[in-house]
């Protein structure tokens, strides 16, 4: 993995809505350099235990990912704020979810309960449980399929790119395969009751 | 607007790529059209899902890779290869002292062939890779998987797998071998996955299917799923004998 000095934020986005892994691990490792340790700090002196602090560190990474990614995405703060809100906010959840649970106070301090109104993390609990039930159609498809379609629409890579990497003959089976696939998921989608139209 | 046009269209919207004119026609059938509609918002849904799942298992990657070696990148998992031990056989006269100590290193290395062979060790004979049995096989070249199979190759028979599953997925057969390479890639959630499929089915391969998903289970010492598993083994199954005393190979 390579070694990064401090990236700008425009790098760090770049590189995650890439769909190329090198960039892709060159932007979640200068996030993890910069801010793991800012993260671990508010999560220890809040009550949490270093294992807290990397869960909620890598469900941040997730989640800040999923946001950068969509077409709608502005920032209207730094990365390191944006992401920091989101981390507080999941532990936050967190420590709520434990109090529920045990039914014992987790005090908190003055710092924890806020979440800077600049940041939108609205609507982040429906959004991993749209994405669960998503996953668990997607796995019920072929692993190749997971792959083409993976390769096809995340990734973007071409047809003839596809064939090559998954050594289908030429270009016009892996678009047929990927058309296939793709309706496939479709079906899956519509066919459950959950489905929204 | 043929068929064709709206696949086309549905495929640029869903790569975010229509021109404003493809834009506009694309809104129009989307209105007059709700199937259509339906179908679009479904693939909406697919590219959403696929995202957030390169996403999660992205994050998931790179966090086993920091716990393991803060950063660093770890060496390519090497090529599992299963092969027969050599026993050279020593001619020469030995000393007490050295006879003594042969017996011991003998006696550890019995120790080592089958005591400390793990339960997955003892029950993953896995069935020879036919390409015969193979449902659309002779219109498609897999000697190069079998052959990876047989020598222990499981990357690169998987890969070849998948080539010929991408256009053939309904063979359960190769979906089988497909699994066994998984799971002895150590790959458990897509091997899980495939044997749940498998079993699941009706197919010729369903016993096998359901025996390895016990197994995927025993590989990753999660004994009560496994036994869950072996407990549901039919008697009238060919694997009922195997699962009976791997069940009580997993309860000493």
């Amino acid at each position: 993995m390579e070694n990064n000095t401090t990236l700008k934020d425009e790098e760090i986005l770049a590189g995650l809505c890439s769909g190329k892994k090198q960039e892709e691990d060159r932007a979640l490792m200068g996030m993890y350099q910069a801010y793991f340790g800012m993260i671990q700090s508010h999560v220890v002196k809040n009550n949490g235990s270093p294992e807290d602090a990397e869960d909620i560190f890598w469900t941040g990474i997730e989640a800040f990912w999923n946001k950068a990614r969509q077409d709608d995405f502005s920032l209207s703060s730094t990365v390191k704020t944006y992401f920091y809100s989101i981390c507080k906010y999941k532990w936050l959840e967190e420590l709520r979810r434990r109090k529920r649970k045990d039914d014992k106070h987790n005090p908190l301090d003055s710092d924890h309960q806020e979440i800077p109104a600049d940041v939108d993390i609205s609507g982040e609990i429906l959004q991993e449980e749209k994405y669960e039930w998503l996953w668990k159609k997607i796995r019920m498809l072929n692993e190749t399929c997971i792959k083409l379609l993976t390769h096809f629409y995340v990734q973007g890579d071409s047809m003839k790119q596809i064939a090559e990497t998954l050594g289908m003959s030429n270009s016009n089976s892996a678009k047929s395969a990927a058309s296939k696939c793709r309706k496939q998921l479709a079906v899956l989608i519509m066919e459950d009751p959950n489905f929204p139209v | 607007m043929s068929t064709y046009d709206k696949e086309y269209l549905q495929e640029q919207h869903l790569l975010g790529k229509l021109s404003p004119e493809e834009q506009k026609a694309f809104d129009q059938i989307l209105e007059a059209d709700p199937d259509f509609a339906r179908e679009v918002k479904a693939g909406e849904l697919a590219v959403e899902g696929l995202k957030s799942l390169h996403v999660h298992n992205r994050v998931q990657e790179l966090r086993k890779q920091m716990s393991a070696g803060q950063g660093e990148e770890k060496p390519e998992k090497p090529v599992k290869k299963k092969e027969g031990r050599v026993i050279s056989l020593l001619r020469r006269p030995l000393s007490i002292a050295a006879s003594v100590a042969l017996l011991i290193a003998a006696a550890y290395f019995i120790y080592l062939s089958y005591g400390s062979q793990s339960l997955y060790d003892q029950y993953s004979r896995h069935p020879s890779f036919s390409v015969t049995e193979m449902s659309s096989a002779p219109s498609y070249d897999l000697s190069r998987a079998e052959t990876a199979f047989q020598q222990g190759d499981y990357e690169v028979s998987q890969t070849e797998l998948s080539a010929y599953l991408a256009e053939n997925p309904t063979d359960t057969m190769a979906l089988l071998f497909q699994g066994i390479c998984q799971l002895e890639l150590d790959n458990f959630s897509q091997a899980e996955r495939i044997f749940g499929d498998i079993r699941a089915g009706t197919s010729d391969v369903q016993e096998q299917g359901e025996w390895y998903l016990a197994l995927t289970y025993v590989k990753q010492k999660d004994t009560a799923r496994a036994r869950g598993i072996l407990n549901a083994i039919p008697q009238s199954s060919e694997k009922y004998t195997q699962a009976q005393e791997l069940l009580k190979n997993i309860g000493e």
